[in-house]
């Protein structure tokens, strides 16, 4: 008998929740078996649920996720017996010496810990770029006419690894610092990485966070079902309908730089944000709500990030769960080293209150946003990224007092609705530029399609051969359109901290199924799929 | 207990209500004609809805290699024949099924050939889940055509007028030479089937045997997509289902593809040339199984005159050659046989 | 407490420190941001704020900062 298909995996197309396979084969067959099952069984079931989900989706790759767990869970009790050693060791002694032996534990945690980010660091830089790095070295020793070229490997790699990775690190570092208890229980580990949702496009969760209620997961409620399944329905609105349709325009304009002028780059970059944001967060409802029928809550990962007012405020709102990582496992520990703080305070009395903190922290900064813009991918064009938001974020602390000043002078109300939407606007337009770079197939093809917003801005291309050329057609971008202005009523009213499935389920029920019928409709008619369209991946998956 | 089961039926009446939701509203969806504005997709495949009933004898399913090595009016003009190319691009076999059903509506052909490239080729269940509903919710498939929604359509029954001049044939020029090495090179390995295509294979054998027609898989020459592996595999099924296999790829059918003309994408696909040789073989295998008549002087087939006519203008003005007939092609080719002996 | 918030609007102006609840989470104050308080705050109150304090729910209020310091003077 064949047996290579439990090697491979036989489910590679339900990396999207909104695939037929998941929606309508693989999560109802599992809320039957999770419903069915006694109420002590139901975490495992789960636990068994998610690995056969990272088998079907990675096949063999499963390995890398069980070896993961393992080494955080025997890391973690290391460090929890090293506190205990420690605690006990500093007990009876007087307060001079206690410091000493408290330095002398904390070193040999410091050690554990550091093993553990060199087990997964480790695994990603090999997995995940290594074929970058030896490429580029490849690419410099050719330009000095070395002969010597290395071996580029390629490896498979698991879903999902970019995601748990981040989820194992963080749960090692919380137990070093004492803000969760090492966990005995492998079990409740190894579900904390994979629960299937959000293994393949995050939220990023802490072990604080989810572990326990994911263990103490009970019986599916019927508010819970409906509310998830609601969710669930509004992302896929997001992606089938607006994502998936822009899709061809977006592929079209990046994959032929040379080819548009400005006009079309602006369209074409303008509407790739859009569809990021529709992907991503639709895929996000996607996940939450499909957490939430298992009475899971999940972190938020969106909070309507274009009502920003400010870049730094945009990564705050938009992939929040990975920004918080970045922020409390790289930018806090790195300026709260005894270096950096020595750093800033002689920095202060030279620069001053404002300006002083601003060099560890643009070194800080500089640390998260080349991490931030590698973790999306192995490409220079990542690392521009990165680099890109780098400087505006410092930049703007930088000016802060300055613009403070101007806008004194000018009688401008800085908490106004205009200066707010001026504001909002700025950000977007910045937000926008940076996701250029983001997509493009290279740096040099970003500063093609750049350049050319400026060098050749025009719209002599916008006439009746446009739309055919970039596939699509004028009613596509009207029903986006329509459909943005739902999901931006939608955004107003959440902004505003009205629930909308709560103020649904307080209605007559003829209300509240008409209003469904129509959600449902029009996904069914205006959705891009079936004939003449091809499935789109989600796009946070491939990172 | 008792609210569990109040909420399983609300649930149940919930999907019956959007179940029959979406049956109604596809009433607005179908198209109402079969005009390439209409249809929009493979609307050249659909062309036999508007064709006479019971008149085409003959239904060749495939993917894209059918449309492009097998031309119906060619073999209209030899042997009076009539028959159909139902093929689509990247066509798989769920599609294929869906085909067979629809043109049996109105034709009784009693033959069915069917082209192997699709048989072997993978589809994945996301595909199934999508659209196997479709033939009951035809929403699911024509849904993007709310572009079009006019509101007088909503009250009119569909009406097919749009003939295919070429029957589903699709006229190719463009020559780009091939290359042929490793072109089935002999192998005993077998090319992987998976379980789903072989139960959509027994679902079209035992449609075509319910009604009556005589299936027939035909491989037809392409150097990209066949090769010795998925000849093995193709011999081995025709065996066990006990239906004909014609192999055009292997020498002993002498359809002679010269791979440097006869092909207009590097070997992937057969251009009008390489199409010729290919419908005068399967066209003589056709007539020999006396099985098929010849229409060429009966009543109501006049319209196929009218697609030769054009055929053989099209061949004039892209190819600025005249069109010769596959009786002319043999005369000649057994006067140069003594000559060159 | 006065000095605390002297030093808040300091770093960062127009935001009501008297009454704001949400300092990080309803993003009044940015990472950078955190960072001058840190510093500051070490220095007026010699204390040292290790990494592990930095989280939302010692800085989302004038108040909740207040009672950290005190905390990490006693330690």
């Amino acid at each position: 008998m064949d047996l290579s298909f439990l090697l491979a995996g036989a489910g590679k197309t339900m990396t999207s929740f909104f695939s037929m396979t998941y929606l309508f084969v693989f999560l109802p067959v599992c809320l039957i078996v999770y419903a069915i099952t006694p109420k002590k069984a139901k975490k495992y079931v789960l636990l068994a649920e998610s690995l056969l989900f990272f088998w079907l989706v990675s096949g063999v790759l499963v390995a890398y996720l069980l070896l993961s767990a393992v080494s955080i869970m025997c890391l973690g009790l290391l460090i929890g017996k090293l506190q205990e050693k420690q605690r006990a060791a500093v007990k009876e002694l007087p307060k001079e010496e206690k410091k000493a032996v408290k330095q002398e534990f904390i070193k040999k945690q410091r050690a554990v810990v550091f093993l553990g980010v060199l087990i997964h660091i480790g695994l990603l830089l090999v997995l995940k770029y290594s074929g970058f790095f030896l490429g580029n070295i490849n690419t410099l020793l050719a330009a000095f006419n070395c002969p010597v070229e290395m071996y580029v490997p390629s490896f498979a790699m698991p879903i999902g690894i970019s995601f748990f990775s981040l989820q194992a690190l963080s749960y090692i570092v919380d137990v070093y610092h004492g803000l969760v208890k090492p966990d005995k229980n492998f079990a409740r580990l190894l579900l904390f990485l994979s629960f299937f949702p959000q293994i393949v496009e995050g939220p990023i969760c802490r072990y604080g966070q989810t572990a326990s209620q994911l263990w103490e997961v009970g019986s599916i409620k019927y508010r819970n079902l409906t509310f998830g399944l609601q969710r669930i329905l509004y992302g896929m609105m997001k992606k089938l309908v607006i994502a998936d349709r822009l899709d061809p325009l977006v592929k079209k304009v990046f994959d032929e730089p040379n080819s548009f002028d400005g006009g079309v780059i602006i369209l074409a970059a303008v509407c790739y944000t859009v569809q990021l944001y529709m992907d991503f967060s639709g895929s996000m409802d996607a996940v939450l709500g499909t957490a939430e029928i298992f009475g899971i809550r999940l972190p938020e990962n969106f909070e309507r990030p274009f009502f920003s007012r400010s870049v730094s405020e945009f990564w705050k709102r938009w992939h929040i769960t990975l920004g918080a990582w970045f922020k409390d496992y790289i930018f806090f520990p790195v300026t709260s080293a005894k270096r950096m703080k020595n750093l800033t305070s002689s920095a202060r009395k030279k620069l001053g209150n404002h300006f002083g903190p601003l060099v560890a922290g643009g070194i800080a900064l500089f640390c998260v946003w080349i991490c931030n813009g590698l973790w999306h991918g192995a490409g220079w064009n990542f690392i521009f990224f990165g680099m890109y938001h780098f400087v505006l974020i410092l930049s703007g602390n930088i000016i802060t007092p300055a613009s403070k000043k101007v806008l004194q002078k000018l009688h401008i109300n800085a908490s106004g609705l205009g200066y707010r939407v001026f504001q909002i606007i700025r950000t977007t337009i910045l937000v926008i530029i940076g996701e250029l770079f983001f997509r493009a197939n290279g740096v040099g093809s970003g500063m093609e399609l750049f350049g050319r917003i400026f060098t050749d801005l025009s719209f002599r291309s916008f006439d009746e051969f446009l739309l055919p050329r970039l596939g699509v057609d004028i009613f596509d971008l009207s029903i986006c359109g329509v459909t943005l202005l739902i999901v931006f009523a939608v955004s107003i009213i959440n902004e505003k901290g009205v629930c909308i499935r709560e103020t649904l389920a307080k209605r007559n029920i003829v209300f509240r199924w008409c209003v469904l019928y129509m959600l449902i409709l029009f996904i069914v008619v205006f959705g891009a799929y079936s004939f003449g369209y091809i499935p789109v991946d989600p796009m946070y998956a491939q990172f | 207990m008792k609210e569990t089961i109040k909420n399983t039926f609300k649930g149940i009446l919930f999907t019956l209500i959007l179940l029959a939701l979406l049956w109604s509203v596809s009433w607005i969806f179908i198209p109402r004609n079969n005009t390439q504005d209409d249809w929009k997709y493979d609307y050249t495949a659909n062309g036999f809805l508007a064709e006479p009933d019971n008149s085409l004898d003959v239904l060749f399913l495939g993917d894209s290699e059918v449309f492009s090595s097998i031309n119906p009016v060619r073999i209209w003009d030899s042997y009076g024949i009539t028959s159909y190319c139902c093929s689509t691009g990247k066509q798989r076999l769920w599609y294929t099924l869906e085909y067979l059903y629809d043109f049996y509506k109105n034709q009784s052909p009693r033959v069915v050939v069917l082209e192997t490239d699709l048989i072997l080729k993978y589809f994945s269940i996301d595909d199934l889940i999508l659209h196997a509903p479709e033939h009951y919710l035809p929403v699911l498939r024509y849904h993007d055509r709310w572009k079009k929604f006019s509101f007088d359509e909503v009250f009119r029954t569909p009406q097919y007028t749009y003939i295919d001049d070429y029957k589903g044939y699709h006229f190719y020029s463009d020559i780009d030479a091939a290359d042929e090495e490793g072109y089935m090179e002999k192998t005993d390995e077998r090319a992987y089937i998976s379980k789903m295509n072989r139960l959509y294979l027994n679902a079209i054998l035992s449609c075509c045997n319910r009604n009556g027609s005589k299936l027939i898989l035909l491989s037809t020459p392409s150097t990209k997509n066949w090769n010795m592996k998925k000849h093995n595999r193709t011999q081995q099924l025709s065996e066990e289902l006990g239906i004909d296999y014609i192999d055009m790829n292997m020498p002993e059918y002498s359809v002679d593809i010269d791979w440097s003309k006869d092909t207009k994408d590097k070997g992937d696909h057969l251009n009008y040339y390489g199409a010729v040789k290919v419908t005068d073989a399967i066209g003589e295998y056709l007539n020999s199984l006396g099985i098929l008549s010849d229409h060429r002087n009966e009543k109501g087939y006049a319209h196929w005159k009218d697609s030769l006519d054009k055929l053989k203008s099209d061949v004039k003005n892209k190819l600025k050659t005249e069109y010769v007939s596959a009786e002319t092609k043999k005369n000649q080719k057994d006067k140069e046989v003594p000559e060159n002996g | 407490m006065e000095r605390l918030i002297e030093i808040l609007e300091d770093i960062q102006p127009d935001v009501d420190y008297e009454n704001c609840t949400d300092l990080i989470d309803g993003h009044y104050l940015s990472s950078l941001d955190i960072i001058s308080l840190i510093a500051e705050l070490e220095d007026e109150y010699d204390i040292t704020v290790p990494a592990v304090e930095i989280v939302p729910d010692n800085f989302n209020s004038a108040e909740k900062i207040m009672r950290m310091i005190e905390r990490l003077q006693e330690d």
